[in-house]
């Protein structure tokens, strides 16, 4: 091509293209500093570009070279033009033979390095490159010598000051047709100031991202289309998400359900209208972990516009902590909140002026002035509340001091009424006054009743005329009237806990004890009769009657009991007993007399035996010869049947002594047998058929056995009497033992005509009679020998005829 | 027949009084025989030898002197000896009339009770004599022909022959025949021993009058 005329145009064109294209690539560089990077791979792809571009150009121009040759001197005429125009460029243009020679700089070149161009051509350029930057520069420039790629590398070159300075070296090959290399265009730019720049940039951005990614909130950009651009590391803490899978998702995955349209909505009608539905500088909103967890959060939002579109950035903070710690307080407000309404407590708070600030429902209630009735008031109104000077002026006191100790106080209030009020003084830190107070009046007024009531219970328990005792729950006594204490001459602190025993008869003491302890234990009642011993010494039987004492609630709180002195009575009743023994004997006597005939026989038995066998024993003997041994089993007879004779003497002798009643242990059958004996031929001449139903198994009782014999004796004898007129049917008498619940129940059934219903009331009664020869005592004797006993006499109609008498007698315990 | 061994019957709910009465009377060779109560005392079959009984009168159910009334309603003439521990008059007397013994208080004499015990002995001798005669007399009735037994009353009521063929319809030596055979059948030496015979084997000639009459 070089050749060719047309060829040496057509490379000059080229070059022309080739440097304005490098101009204007320069200036577009400088123009977007900010971008140089991406600017920068542009630059050399539109370099690439163009040279590609410029062979198509080229081939096209060779075309339309022919038809400018005419046009040739014009074109001399522009190059001379071009060339001042190289020469006047702000860029640093030089060209380079296809060996790496380089045989031209421009005037800008020269300017800038001031050096002139005899020691730049060739290789001597390499003078001005800095010595750490010309190996790796040569080296390239040499592999793009052999390469044909285009050459591009940075190096410090010394500027005419002195100074090296930051360039970007660029060379292109121009080839020929045939696709030789002819030349190499280059082009310098000094980058030094724009390297500054971008190292300022990067630190700058560098400083950001520490900051982004550092910081405790979350930093999310996202776009106009709502899709995020960026999440910082926090985003993982808060969120829960990798901030890498947050990029590209929509926004309003961070949110709930309801806050994504209310987003979309106010998103787009801000994109629209630029109106923002938020405040931008800090809005409360709900948000959404991954984990589906929704939490308030602080929003704060930023825009920046970049290549014409718009870029939000949101800085997020997650203020559950601070939520719950706000719901914390006011939970605690308003638990004193309420505390303060509805505690049956008087409160009122004076501010640090001493003026009422406020006062509780419970203040307006027992005080009687409503909180504005009273709000403002200072300490004159003490005078209201405590009208007396003096005790108003040891009420300031005490409120002045504040202490926190609790007093009972008289406090007036609005209606006049003077009110029992337990009350403190606290000062806050900050100097203000707490008065708490409560409303003590009833309880005061039921201490004062309890102190009346309990001066009464002591006045009548002192003057009473009997002794009074009182327990605890734990067995020891905690009083003694004034009557005890006269009756034993000792003082209360003798008596109590236990003291009171030692006045106890020692025989009686454990018994006493017993009885009082087995009963404490059941909280039943008891009654016990002991020996106590008066102030002179002697020992009076005293009755003691113990009841177990209740709380109001319920709860067991101990015994009390009242005894009194009942010598005397038991002196008058042993009087009785012994007047009762005679008369039961007297009846007694009376019912053998009754029962002379039966005796009589009973005794005239054996008696006839004896006789008998007497006779028979000398008959014996007088035979011829005498039968000796039938005379003496006779003879022996004779003494057995005597012997008989002589018990039943003494059985009838027993009846009619007379003596105390002697307890013992008996059995009621054998009671029953004896009786009959003695009634059996009574019984026979009254025709009667006596029937025994004695049951094996009835307990032993403790009696006296003439005295339930006698009760017995008259009861079979009146059954034997109610028969005797009894023609048209057997004259049965059937006498009966059982077990009963008591102890023994004994009965005797007749079957006479029973007793006239008039008579009935009366038959215990003494003189009663209706037998001609009766004393009428009997059945009353009976009954008092029975119940002498602890047992019970009654009777009841048979079941077809007659009566059935039956009595009771308790068993051995 | 020769008599049999006599048999005294004791019944007394006492039992010393039993076994002393047994005693006793075996003293004087007298065979006894013990009964705690009537009711014992009737299951034991009468012998045929001479025997009393000697009674309690006072028993547990029923009294001797119920059991004296049982055994004359049935015809058991026991002689009977009462003995008590103490009887009244009006008991005795009744016992008495009923044909007892003796009545005896407890305690006796032991020769009151054995004389007592003869007299009975004797007195069931002579009566069990009586009973064998007239049991002989009803024996000797029997092998009487109809017209022989229809005689017989009319015969011991003192009619004459003549009498007795005109109340029969027949002749008088027809009568004369009947006569001597019913006087020889029946053992009777004359006409007064007939009669004697005819009544203790319970006929008689008032008899026949008032059922005619």
């Amino acid at each position: 091509m070089s050749n060719s005329p047309i060829g040496g145009f057509g490379v000059v064109i080229a070059t022309l293209i080739v440097l304005v294209a490098a101009i204007i690539t320069s200036s577009v560089d400088r123009r977007a500093r900010a971008e140089i990077q991406r600017l920068n791979e542009e630059l050399e792809l539109r370099v690439a570009e163009r040279t590609l571009e410029l062979e198509t150009v080229n081939q096209s121009l060779r075309k339309q070279i022919a038809e400018r040759e005419r046009a040739e001197d014009a074109v001399r005429r522009s190059e001379e033009h071009l060339r001042l125009v190289i020469d006047t460029a702000p860029a640093m243009l030089h060209s380079a033979r296809p060996d790496g020679y380089l045989d031209f700089f421009n005037k800008r070149w020269l300017e800038y390095l001031g050096v002139p161009l005899d020691d730049l051509l060739g290789w001597r350029w390499t003078s001005v490159i800095h010595p750490d930057d010309l190996a790796q520069l040569v080296d390239r420039w040499q592999t793009s010598l052999a390469t044909g790629k285009p050459f591009d590398a940075e190096a410090r070159l010394r500027r005419a000051d002195g100074e090296y300075r930051l360039t970007l070296h660029r060379k292109v090959p121009l080839r020929d047709e045939t696709g030789n290399i002819v030349k190499w265009y280059g082009s310098v730019i000094d980058i030094e100031d724009r390297k500054q720049a971008e190292e300022e940039l990067k630190s700058s951005e560098e400083k950001y991202r520490v900051i982004v990614e550092a910081a405790s909130d979350a930093v999310i950009s996202m776009d106009e289309s709502g899709g995020i651009l960026f999440a910082n590391p926090a985003t993982a803490r808060i969120f829960g998400y990798d901030p890498a899978e947050l990029i590209g998702k929509p926004l309003t995955v961070l949110m709930p359900d309801y806050m994504r349209k209310l987003h979309e909505v106010g998103f787009r009608r801000y994109l629209a209208t630029g109106e923002r539905h938020l405040n931008w500088q800090g809005a409360e909103v709900t948000a959404l972990r991954k984990n589906g967890q929704e939490f308030p959060v602080e929003v704060s939002f930023g825009e920046m516009i970049s290549n014409g579109h718009k870029a939000f950035t949101g800085f997020i903070r997650d203020i559950s902590e601070k939520k719950r710690a706000e719901d914390e307080l006011r939970k605690q407000k308003e638990i004193f909140q309420k505390i303060f309404e509805n505690i049956p407590v008087i409160i009122a708070f004076r501010g640090q002026d001493r003026r009422i600030e406020m006062v509780n429902p419970e203040f307006e209630r027992a005080m009687g002035w409503t909180l504005k009735e009273i709000r403002g008031q200072n300490l004159d109104i003490y005078t209201v509340f405590f009208p007396d000077p003096d005790y108003r002026h040891m009420v300031l006191d005490l409120a002045a001091a504040s202490t926190g100790e609790w007093n009972d106080l008289k406090v007036r209030v609005k209606d006049g009424r003077v009110l029992d009020v337990a009350s403190t003084f606290v000062r806050l830190s900050e100097g203000s006054t707490l008065g708490i107070g409560q409303d003590v009046t009833e309880r005061k007024r039921a201490e004062a009743e309890l102190r009346e009531s309990e001066a009464r219970f002591r006045l009548v328990s002192d003057s009473a005329p009997v002794l009074i005792w009182m327990s605890r729950t734990d067995k020891l006594c905690t009083y003694f009237n004034k009557p005890w204490l006269d009756f034993t001459g000792r003082s209360l602190d003798r008596e109590l806990g236990n003291g009171w025993a030692e006045d106890v008869h020692p025989e009686d003491l454990q018994r006493c004890l017993d009885t009082y302890v087995h009963a404490f234990d059941r909280r039943e009642p008891f009654r016990m009769n002991y020996r106590l011993r008066r102030h002179d010494g002697e020992y009076r039987w005293i009755s003691d009657i113990g009841v177990p004492r209740f709380n109001p609630d319920g709860s067991f709180a101990g015994y009390i009991g009242s005894c009194i002195d009942v010598t005397e009575q038991r002196r008058a009743e042993e009087q009785l007993r012994h007047a009762q023994a005679d008369l039961a004997r007297v009846t007694r006597m009376a019912t053998m007399g009754e029962l002379a005939a039966a005796i009589a026989h009973e005794v005239n038995q054996p008696l006839a035996s004896v006789v008998t066998y007497g006779s028979a024993s000398l008959r014996w003997l007088a035979g011829q010869p005498p039968n000796l041994e039938e005379a003496r089993e006779a003879m022996e007879r004779t003494v057995r049947e005597a012997n008989r004779a002589s018990d039943v003497i003494g059985r009838i002798r027993a009846l009619l002594q007379k003596g105390p009643p002697q307890m013992e242990r008996l059995d009621v059958n054998a009671v029953i047998r004896e009786v009959l004996t003695l009634t059996g031929n009574e019984l026979l001449r009254g025709g009667v058929t006596v029937r025994t139903e004695l049951a094996a198994d009835v307990p032993a009782v403790l009696g006296d056995r003439v005295q339930l014999q006698q009760v017995l004796l008259n009861l079979i004898l009146n059954g034997v009497d109610a028969m005797n007129t009894i023609t048209d049917r057997p004259r049965d008498l059937l006498v009966r033992s059982s077990k009963h619940s008591d102890g023994v129940l004994i009965e005797v059934h007749d079957s006479g005509a029973g007793i006239d219903p008039e008579r009935a009331v009366h038959i215990f009664e003494p003189f009663f009679t209706t037998k001609p020869q009766g004393t009428g005592m009997g059945l009353s004797v009976g009954r008092s020998i029975v119940e002498a006993h602890g047992g019970r006499l009654w009777f009841t109609p048979g079941s077809q005829h007659g009566v059935v008498f039956q009595f009771t007698v308790p068993k051995v315990e | 027949m020769t008599e049999q061994a006599p048999i005294v019957f004791v019944v007394d709910d006492d039992a010393s009084i039993r076994d002393a009465l047994k005693s006793l009377i075996r003293s004087v060779g007298l065979r006894v025989e013990l009964f705690r109560s009537p009711r014992e005392f009737l299951q034991w079959k009468l012998p045929d030898a001479p025997s009393c009984l000697v009674l309690d009168v006072r028993l547990p159910g029923e009294s001797g002197l119920d059991l004296q009334r049982e055994l004359v309603q049935a015809d058991i003439h026991i002689p009977i000896i009462f003995i008590t521990g103490h009887g009244d008059i009006p008991m005795s007397v009744r016992a008495m009339k009923a044909g007892a013994v003796e009545f005896l208080t407890k305690p006796f004499r032991d020769q009151d009770l054995l004389d007592a015990i003869q007299v009975a002995l004797e007195r069931d001798r002579a009566r069990q004599r009586r009973q064998a005669e007239t049991a002989m007399f009803r024996k000797r009735l029997e092998s009487l022909t109809p017209r022989e037994r229809e005689v017989l009353p009319l015969v011991v009521s003192g009619l004459l022959n003549k009498q007795v063929a005109a109340e029969i319809g027949t002749t008088e030596a027809t009568v004369k025949v009947h006569r001597s055979q019913l006087m020889k059948k029946m053992g009777a030496d004359s006409l007064p021993e007939l009669v004697r015979m005819a009544e203790k084997i319970g006929i008689s000639g008032s008899e026949r009058q008032s059922s005619k009459g």
